[in-house]
């Protein structure tokens, strides 16, 4: 779960730095977090 | 040939060419169709023009509206963990394991309006807060059905303003999902040429850095609250409360007659308003310090 943080926080730079990476970034993050809730 | 012969053989070739019967005009061939324009391409403002990249103005009234909605969006969620954090912290309870992914699926909301404030309105950015909507429905939803079918119990200090956090984080996601078709519908939030607070300065450009850096501390904060809380790497399905508030200020009061009274402040929302309050003064020292950049190396704009 920590992880997901530690992506988030990589993902808020990203969009500071770098805005074209960060809608897939955020797709993925956002899949991890599904997938955890299914399994949850 | 006689010039009086030159004007009368004129003359009858004028009669002539009145007399004939006129073509009928060809009829106008068809404009060529528009192009359609892309939001935030030239052209795309809908009849505004947009000014300068390096402006205080807003593109239209509309995005600057827009502008504003995206940092309250951010505000509410900043709310939203404020009051999770604070009774988890405040009451020595730790985070629930669906609570956590709640609270990544509220983060992932976020990012729509920081890349619409960061980088301009874009429906594309708006589709980010679509699907982390529909995450954090999934998870709120499933803790209100395990919740419903006692797999889990309800920790008394898990109730705020009479409601359970999931019940609460749910009507937040629904907010979400519904703002978010508004603002899609709402074509003139996202048509017009903008590029974003990183070339438009003001008010909403230091609300902006400072909620996005509220939002970052949160992040970082969880980061340590994990471990911390929940002794280890996944936090409990049903976690407990272990009792008292573990922070308190209190405020000792008393009147003329020197009857003594105490006023106390839960703890953690001062801190928590504290971080809000440095996030603020560190967005106008971020705003202040790109604008006299700007104002050193172009003249383009108005002064701010």
């Amino acid at each position: 779960m920590l992880v997901l943080f530690i992506l988030w926080l990589i993902v808020i730079i990203l969009a500071a730095a770098k805005p074209k990476w960060t809608p897939a970034a955020t797709l993925i993050v956002l899949g991890v977090t599904l997938g955890w809730t299914a399994i949850a | 040939m006689s010039f009086g012969g030159l004007t009368s053989e004129l003359g009858a070739a004028k009669n002539m060419s009145q007399n004939m019967p006129k073509m009928p005009k060809a009829p106008k061939p068809p404009k060529a169709p528009k192009m359609p324009t892309m939001p935030g391409m030239p052209g795309s403002s809908s009849g505004d023009s947009a000014p300068a990249p390096d402006s205080s103005l807003e593109p239209s009234g509309s995005v600057g509206i827009a502008r504003w909605l995206n940092i309250w969006s951010i505000m509410l969620v900043i709310a939203m963990m404020t009051m999770t954090i604070t009774q988890q912290v405040g009451y020595g309870m730790p985070p629930s394991e669906l609570g956590v992914l709640q609270r990544s699926a509220l983060v992932g909301a976020c990012l729509a309006p920081i890349l619409n404030l960061l980088g301009g309105m874009r429906p594309q950015h708006y589709a980010l807060a679509l699907f982390a909507g529909v995450v954090g429905l999934a998870a709120s939803g499933k803790e209100i059905a395990n919740h419903a079918g006692a797999e889990l119990s309800v920790d008394p200090n898990e109730i705020v303003f009479g409601r359970p956090f999931f019940e609460w984080t749910f009507v937040v996601f629904m907010i979400a999902v519904i703002g978010v078709g508004v603002m899609l519908l709402w074509v003139k939030s996202w048509m017009a040429l903008d590029y974003g607070i990183m070339h438009h300065w003001g008010p909403s450009r230091t609300w902006a850095f400072a909620m996005i850096i509220w939002l970052g501390f949160y992040v970082v904060f969880t980061i340590f609250q994990i471990p911390v809380q929940c002794d280890g790497w996944v936090c409990p399905a049903d976690p407990t409360s272990s009792g008292s508030m573990g922070w308190v200020f209190t405020i000792g009061v008393s009147d003329a007659a020197g009857d003594g009274g105490s006023i106390s402040i839960p703890g953690f929302i001062t801190i928590m308003l504290g971080i809000g309050l440095v996030s603020l003064i560190a967005g106008a020292i971020l705003n202040a310090k790109m604008t006299s950049q700007k104002d050193g190396t172009s003249s383009v704009g108005p002064d701010a």
